[in-house]
């Protein structure tokens, strides 16, 4: 597995996704002018996860905003990660929000249900 | 013509709302892209916070600018004069008013205005169990939308929202939503 990385801007939120050192982050804001392309290379990435002898990794989802467009294309790694771990990977993912933005953590609960995957909630400090 | 229409309304909604218990926060009347989504929300976000506006009602408006800015962005059709919209954003009395109006197709006006009525029909529950019946289906278009973007909008303004079709010609209408967020 390579390492992706992709700069935070306005309106994408940064990824990081970097075996070497372990880290797994999509943080920021994400209202990208297209999301499907946009989350289209962490599809490809996790294409690539190993599904026997594998490390688990621990993917975070740090967002403190998330558009429409982008709720469908997250959905969609989710899904991904749902049929990955069915093959045999290992991926927990993380889902973090700030307990006084009720939104959030609503979205998770959301995902929850319709893709079927069992999310980690983490409270993080506003 | 359609430059003219959106000039005009463009002007009596700065009109509308200037004066007592009424003020324009940002407006925007010009050539829509993607930096021009982010410049606007940011700003309207900065300027919330500057007079003092919940943080959660913010965060609502700030939801509802992307979708509306993001609509006009992925579904104008006015491909031979750009991208033109109008944008305001303003405080009335003790609610706060977000207008944009954009050119579609006809064909798009009409579909825009069924999926409206259908959503202004529903009570919250209703529009909670619609959003994740679309969310559930996996029938996306290729700029990745499902019309979750409208009912986000619904969601966020307590389904306080009205909208308007004008025609401006056989092929193209003006397109103005008006969502209504209080901040009690």
């Amino acid at each position: 597995m390579e390492k992706l990385f992709i700069k935070e801007s306005l309106n994408n939120p940064r990824v990081t996704l970097d075996p070497t050192k372990k880290r797994y982050e999509i943080s920021g804001k994400s209202f990208p002018e297209n999301a499907k392309a946009f989350y289209q290379p962490v599809i490809d990435w996790l294409k690539d996860v190993p599904v026997s002898n594998t490390e688990k990794i621990r993917l975070s989802f740090m967002l403190d905003y998330i558009s429409s467009s982008s709720v469908i294309s997250v959905k969609q790694v989710l899904t991904k990660i749902k049929a990955k771990n069915t093959e045999g990977a290992d991926i927990e993912v993380l889902w973090h929000y700030d307990p006084t933005d009720p939104d959030m953590k609503e979205i998770g609960e959301e995902y929850e249900k319709v893709v079927g995957i069992k999310l980690q909630f983490v409270e993080q400090a506003s | 013509m359609e430059i003219t229409v959106l000039e005009n309304r463009y002007s009596d909604l700065l009109n509308r709302y200037t004066g007592p218990g009424k003020k324009i926060i940002v407006s925007f009347h010009g050539e829509m892209d993607q930096d021009r989504v982010s410049m606007l929300s940011y700003t309207a976000e900065h300027q919330m916070e500057m007079l003092g506006a919940r943080r959660g009602t913010i965060k609502k408006i700030f939801n509802i600018l992307i979708e509306l800015l993001q609509n006009v962005l992925l579904h104008s059709a006015s491909p031979e004069m750009g991208k033109p919209f109008y944008f305001v954003l303003a405080e009335n009395l003790e609610d706060y008013v977000a207008i944009c109006a954009n050119v579609v197709s006809n064909e798009a006006a009409k579909k825009i205005q069924e999926t409206l009525d259908d959503i202004k029909k529903m009570n919250e529950r209703q529009l909670k169990n619609h959003y994740l019946e679309v969310l559930s289906n996996d029938h996306y278009s290729s700029k990745g939308g499902a019309g979750l973007g409208l009912i986000t909008v619904a969601l966020k303004c307590n389904n306080n929202f009205t909208f308007n079709c004008i025609p401006l010609d056989d092929k193209v209408s003006l397109f103005e939503m008006t969502s209504i967020i209080s901040d009690k």
